[in-house]
């Protein structure tokens, strides 16, 4: 795997998780779920990156934790988004877009 | 940002929290994960163990979350640190060669650079510093030198001038105090009245001179604080009393600060009086100030602001050459003026030989760090199996580097700690052998520059040492080390030993050839023939207020005290000479040849004195043809003049000089009218400067026939001079209570002081270049050492399967002699090269010396080889049995 596609990834991995989190609070295990609902299945999240960017992004106060029991009675501990991370959210999706547009002109285009 | 720096302190205060949150929130995941499995009809241990691999191993997704952290960085670098204290405390020899190797050469460098940064670096300790330039004359005919000013000159100057906001001069006067203890002779500096204003100095107690105190007829002074502690008890009220100098009454008007040093190559100045005592001159004599070709002065100027020292230098040229316009016969070849910063001048003689000195020692200092560069690469070539766990743990080639480049920096850091101690010593034993010759040489210390640069020194070397080594380590192939049980021995290890080694050997040898063309150089100037004999020799000065005595007066207590010395028990003779050899004044004057005369302007200078009739025999300086002076020489006898040999080779050449009458430029107190004087004899050519390559051309006046003043008296005994000094006050006591001994000294005292800065800077090279050769024949040492203990089952091999010990010896031999040949070789081309560098330094050596050169190589040469014979014995003692058992 090419470094430049990981860091893509990584990027989008971000966006994904504030997206994720955009609609309500989850744990790390939800997230995973959701994401793998949202893209219908085409990204598998391993937890050996979720969790470090959940961590990293914890540090950057763009989500806040805490401990919440689940649906079916578990303690969990429960990402929110924080306005920061929402704001992280706007700027990332805007990004995205650009990419999106920019990228589809230049395969059009060739 | 605040949310992370929040983070960074939690991770790296709380960790044990941050770690409690991170295995209980991954663990519910398990849980989490594992319920849904089962949601999905596994069983609970099936379950359990899809769950953990779907999440890829707790522990594994802990390091990866840890290594996301803020201030991962700072917790790695401080387990670094722990772990490099560890594994420095477990090797402590390897420790203590590193630490002492370094010491050594940060050391030297640390106190080197004190050194530098006092004498050349630090600014003048005044204020703005940056707009003081000296301004002097400049010479033009025959190549440009730089040459003092006259008084009427720097009036000219002072006025016409567009670019200063003062311009001041100054000149060496000694007073005579009498009426405060017993009379003492005080340094003393005559300046124009705005020195301190010029410096931006406030007086710490009265004030200033003032502009009306340059007139003549004022007898002014202003104290320095060390003479006003000692002498006056800081007595505040000494502002308006009157003291005596040179028996007249001085009023002192003000106390400077006691950090003020003024002229800065003389910070024992104790007193500063006006330019307003040379204003005034016996009944018929023309006062210096007003005499246009008497050169004394030099100038310091402040520059306006804005002002650049090249604009300055146009102007005064302006001034100079319409001075020459005027003035032909005293100007005609000073027509410019050279001006330059202060600092400059200040360090002028001190920048070569100091800037040289700073480059060896960064020479050792690089060796020192080839020496532990080597040490590591044997230790690292000991720890390969180390860094394979590691990298088979998965530590990546980056952490392996860091960890080891902290390493280095801890030792290069206790190296740089021992350094400092070494350098606050060795400055305090060698900075007395620099004498006075190199201004503010006293006052180094170590201070906050110096310290920063010794911390930027450890960091730097720490890089330069650490990083081959590390390089290196990082590139280990795991697998195979850790299969052979380390005994993978890797080729490049052993070719970058062979050109570290290389490299020290060449420098080592750059710096013992210098070493040697320096000392070979002080040896030569330490035993070049004088031309008089400097033992058993006292010399004193001492001089006589002048209104008081005439000068048929001085001349008759001149007499006086030398009948009474000569009766001294101990005394072999007495006589009396201007200046005094190898003291530290020297006086030039220009003369005609009678029978050849030219112009004023193109007469020809050499050196002149005056002495008394027993001078020669006294001082140990052979009559070659005609007469010594005699008593007779006097005011009524026709006038005479002695010459040295090189006088009469240099002007005339192939004659008998005996009878032939010179002109000499320079007149008797009273004299206005320049007098044809007969050369009665002809001297061995005694060197009145040690440092002439040859004895310059010297003429010699009778005391009586030129009485300037009394000459400084010179005793030769046939006890140790020194035994003499209190008989000698006694008798000068005797004559007059109030005239003070002073500058007493043996020759051979004089001579030392004249070498001290030659000697100052071989100790030092030497010193250097020592160090040097002693790191790089342990280098090679080390490597062959190192060499002989990997080979241990080769050479047991080959011992087993018949080898002569003879041949193994030879083996290990020609592996050392390649490395010291080239070595040589390469250190040979580069002391040739560099020795030019040198050439400033050196008296009556050729800087390209193939002599010297060759005896620095075979010295490190044969070093080398016993270094290397060592361990090539220890080889031939291998038993083949214990070589190849030891598996």
């Amino acid at each position: 795997m090419g470094e430049k596609r990981t860091n893509l990834l990584r990027g989008t991995l971000d966006l994904l998780i504030l997206k994720a989190l955009s609609l309500e609070p989850l744990h790390g295990v939800g997230i995973s779920r959701r994401i793998t609902q949202v893209t219908k299945g085409a990204f598998q999240v391993s937890f050996g990156s979720l969790f470090p960017s959940l961590h990293r992004m914890e540090e950057k106060g763009w989500v806040e934790a805490e401990w919440r029991s689940s649906e079916n009675n578990r303690r969990a501990k429960y990402y929110r988004l924080t306005s920061s991370g929402r704001t992280q959210l706007k700027i990332e999706e805007r990004d995205w877009n650009q990419v999106v547009k920019i990228m589809t002109a230049a395969v059009e285009s060739a | 940002m605040p949310a992370r720096i929040v983070s960074l302190f939690r991770n790296l205060l709380r960790k044990n929290t941050v770690e409690q949150a991170l295995d209980d929130e991954l663990q519910c995941s398990v849980d989490l994960l594992t319920e849904e499995k089962r949601k999905g009809g596994l069983s609970r241990s099936e379950a359990r163990r899809q769950a953990l691999i779907e999440l890829g191993g707790v522990e594994q997704v802990k390091e990866q979350v840890r290594a996301m952290r803020v201030g991962r960085l700072l917790e790695d670098f401080a387990k670094d640190v722990c772990y490099a204290f560890r594994t420095l405390a477990k090797s402590p020899s390897f420790s203590a060669a590193a630490i002492v190797t370094l010491a050594l050469g940060i050391g030297a460098t640390t106190a080197v650079f004190s050194v530098v940064n006092t004498v050349l670096l630090n600014p003048l300790p005044y204020s703005e510093p940056d707009r003081l330039v000296t301004v002097v004359s400049l010479w033009v005919t025959g190549g440009l030198r730089p040459f003092p000013l006259s008084y009427p000159d720097f009036f000219d100057f002072r006025v016409k001038n567009h670019v200063f906001q003062n311009l001041v001069t100054s000149r060496d006067a000694n007073l005579v105090m009498t009426g405060v203890g017993t009379p003492q002779q005080l340094d003393g500096e005559m300046v124009t009245w705005d020195l301190f204003s010029a410096l931006g100095i406030q007086p710490e107690v009265g004030r200033a001179f003032l502009p009306s105190e340059e007139a003549a007829g004022t007898h002014v002074v202003v104290l320095s604080h060390t003479l006003w502690q000692t002498q006056f008890g800081g007595d505040r009220g000494i502002v308006g009393r009157m003291i005596t100098l040179d028996r007249k009454p001085y009023t002192v008007v003000g106390v400077a600060p006691a950090s003020f040093a003024f002229p800065v190559d003389k910070p024992n100045t104790q007193l500063w009086t006006t330019i307003a005592a040379d204003r005034e001159a016996p009944p018929g004599d023309e006062p210096v100030t007003e005499q246009r070709g008497t050169h004394n002065l030099r100038a310091l100027g402040r520059l306006k602001r804005g002002v650049t020292v090249e604009q300055a230098r146009a102007d005064l040229n302006l001034i100079a050459a319409a001075l020459a316009k005027q003035y032909p016969d005293s100007n005609r070849n000073i027509s410019q003026a050279a001006v330059q910063p202060e600092l400059k001048t200040v360090v002028w003689g001190s920048r070569a030989p100091l800037l040289i000195l700073f480059g060896a020692v960064g020479l050792v200092l690089l060796i020192a760090c080839a020496n532990i560069a080597n040490l590591l690469l044997v230790r690292m070539a000991s720890r390969e199996h180390e860094m394979a766990v590691r990298a088979a743990m998965g530590a990546s080639r980056g952490r392996v580097i860091r960890q080891l480049l902290t390493e280095s920096l801890l030792l290069a850091i206790l190296g740089a700690a021992a350094g400092l101690l070494l350098a606050e010593y060795a400055m305090d034993v060698v900075l007395p052998l620099g004498g006075e010759g190199i201004p503010r040489l006293a006052q180094a210390s170590i201070d906050a520059r110096a310290l920063g640069f010794s911390v930027l020194l450890a960091f730097l070397t720490s890089v330069f040492f650490g990083l081959a080594p590390a390089l290196q380590a990082s590139k280990v192939d795991f697998v195979s080390s850790l299969k052979e049980g380390g005994r993978a021995s890797t080729r490049k290890h052993c070719r970058l030993r062979g050109a570290l080694v290389i490299s020290q050997v060449t420098l080592g040898l750059v710096l013992v050839s210098g070493a040697g063309l320096l000392m070979a150089s002080f040896l030569r100037l330490e035993t070049s023939d004088l031309g008089l004999r400097t033992d058993h020799l006292l010399t004193f000065s001492f001089s006589l207020p002048e209104p008081q005595y005439s000068t048929a007066q001085e001349i008759a207590f001149y007499d006086q005290l030398l009948k009474r010395l000569r009766t001294l028990p101990g005394v072999e003779s007495a006589a009396g000479v201007w200046p005094l050899p190898l003291g530290r004044t020297n006086a030039t004057a220009p003369f005609n040849i009678d029978e050849r005369p030219v112009a004023t302007a193109n007469r020809p200078s050499a050196r002149m004195a005056f002495a008394t009739p027993a001078y020669f025999s006294t001082a140990g300086i052979p009559l070659l043809k005609g007469r010594f002076f005699n008593d007779h020489d006097d005011t009524k006898s026709p006038l005479v003049l002695i010459v040295n040999r090189a006088f009469a080779e240099e002007y005339f050449p192939g004659e008998d000089v005996i009878g032939k009458g010179i002109t000499p430029g320079v007149t008797g107190p009273g004299e206005k009218k320049e007098s044809p004087h007969e050369i009665v004899g002809i001297v061995g050519s005694a060197k009145l400067v040690p440092m002439d390559v040859e004895p310059m051309p010297t003429y010699y006046f009778a005391y009586k026939q030129l009485p300037w003043m009394p000459p400084a008296v010179m005793l030769r005994t046939d006890v140790p001079p020194r035994v003499l000094e209190s008989a000698v006050r006694e008798q000068m006591a005797a004559l007059d209570s109030m005239v003070p001994v002073f500058q007493v000294s043996t020759m051979e005292e004089l001579l030392s002081a004249q070498v001290s800065e030659p000697r100052f800077y071989t100790v030092l090279f030497g010193c250097f270049a020592g160090i040097a050769l002693l790191l790089a024949v342990v280098g090679l040492y080390g490597v062959m050492a190192y060499s002989v203990t990997r080979r241990t089952r080769e050479i047991g091999v080959r011992l087993a399967l018949g080898a002569d010990r003879s041949a193994v010896l030879s083996m290990v031999m020609k592996q050392a002699m390649v490395l010291l040949v080239v070595g040589l070789g390469l250190g040979l081309a580069t002391s040739l090269a560099t020795g030019r560098f040198l050439r400033s330094m050196l008296y009556s050596v050729s800087a390209a010396n193939p002599a010297i050169f060759g005896f620095a190589g075979l010295l490190v040469g044969l070093t080398g080889l016993l270094a290397a014979y060592l361990p090539a014995r220890q080889a031939t003692r291998v038993d083949p049995m214990v070589a190849l058992r030891c598996e």
